[in-house]
């Protein structure tokens, strides 16, 4: 794998092994989708995949919105901001980044 | 918005079916009855599509089990949300799942006074998969604001461990929902602190709680 090729997607977009992760893959990834992974991105994603690795499942919205105000990363975070992090889906697209699987839960 | 739901989580529930027999239970029949189908439930969506409720069927445990293939035209894709949408509205609900029995029941108490919802886990999950689809049941509930506490009676104390088990520790290390545990045998194996409670303390907890959820 040359330095701009991705490991193999699977057909929604995530990893097929998550053990291909880098966050200089997640950079390919978000530069191919024309996103730009600034700091607070970042932040949402690093925060993902720690909560994964914790807990097996990605966070909920609410748990995110906390720690990000608890943590002073956005002044009065919601979940609209989250939704301007990632429009398609916070949870899910910080889940992609950060080399997870697909959240499954329809919650 | 349904005064009644059934939630179904397994294909060995005792609700009887087809819909169609005269001696069918009320949730087939009641046309004001949302069926919920959830986990293992979804297996029995042909045996209740077309009957007087309305038939919702949890679009992650179908595609879990039946990937893109849609269910029967008579049941509608729905979600954990809805689920949780209607139950604030509902004065009876009654779960049908492990055990083949019809295994809980609403209590009847709207005053106000007991607003909360109490999801109480009596059996041990029978594979990974329906470990999951129960802590998922109780995040939805927790993502979504419920007031709702969670109890683990008897062999459902296995929820809280082995190595699926940490997932339920997000609940209490960011405080989203309270766990309870009747008397405790392997407290030391919990994954995640519960609160354990004798028999009086759960007959509180069952009294104050306006809706009785068995998962």
């Amino acid at each position: 794998m040359t330095r701009t090729e991705l490991p193999a997607l699977g057909p929604d977009g995530h990893l097929l092994h998550s053990d291909e992760w880098s966050e200089a893959v997640a950079e390919r990834m978000a530069a191919q989708d024309g996103v730009e992974l600034d700091a607070v991105r970042w932040w949402l994603i690093r925060f993902v995949r720690r909560h994964h690795l914790e807990y097996g499942t990605p966070p909920l919205m609410r748990v995110v919105v906390r720690a990000m105000r608890e943590q002073g990363i956005v002044e009065n975070a919601s979940s609209r901001t989250l939704y301007r992090l990632f429009p398609d889906g916070p949870i899910g697209d910080a889940c992609r980044y950060a080399g997870l699987p697909r959240p499954e839960s329809c919650i | 918005m349904p005064d009644y739901i059934a939630l179904v989580r397994s294909t060995s529930s005792s609700l009887p079916l087809p819909a169609g027999r005269a001696d069918a239970p009320a949730p087939t029949r009641y046309p004001g009855c949302l069926v919920f189908l959830h986990g293992d439930g979804v297996g029995v969506h042909d045996d209740v599509a077309g009957s007087a409720a309305r038939v919702h069927v949890c679009r992650t445990s179908w595609r879990r089990r039946f990937g893109e293939r849609a269910p029967d035209g008579r049941c509608v894709e729905s979600s954990l949300a809805i689920l949780f949408s209607a139950l604030r509205g509902a004065s009876r609900l009654d779960s049908f799942g492990l055990g083949g029995s019809a295994c809980s029941r609403a209590g009847p108490d709207r005053d106000g006074a007991n607003t909360g919802l109490l999801i109480e886990l009596g059996f041990a999950p029978q594979s990974d998969r329906a470990g999951i689809e129960a802590l998922e049941l109780v995040l939805a509930a927790a993502a979504l604001g419920v007031p709702a506490r969670v109890l683990f009676t008897g062999a459902g104390e296995r929820h809280l461990t082995g190595p699926d088990a940490r997932g339920w520790r997000q609940l209490t290390d960011f405080d989203l929902l309270p766990l309870y545990v009747s008397e405790p045998v392997l407290a030391r194996d919990h994954a995640a602190p519960a609160k354990p409670l004798d028999t009086a303390g759960v007959l509180r907890l069952r009294a104050k709680s306006r809706l009785l959820l068995l998962a």
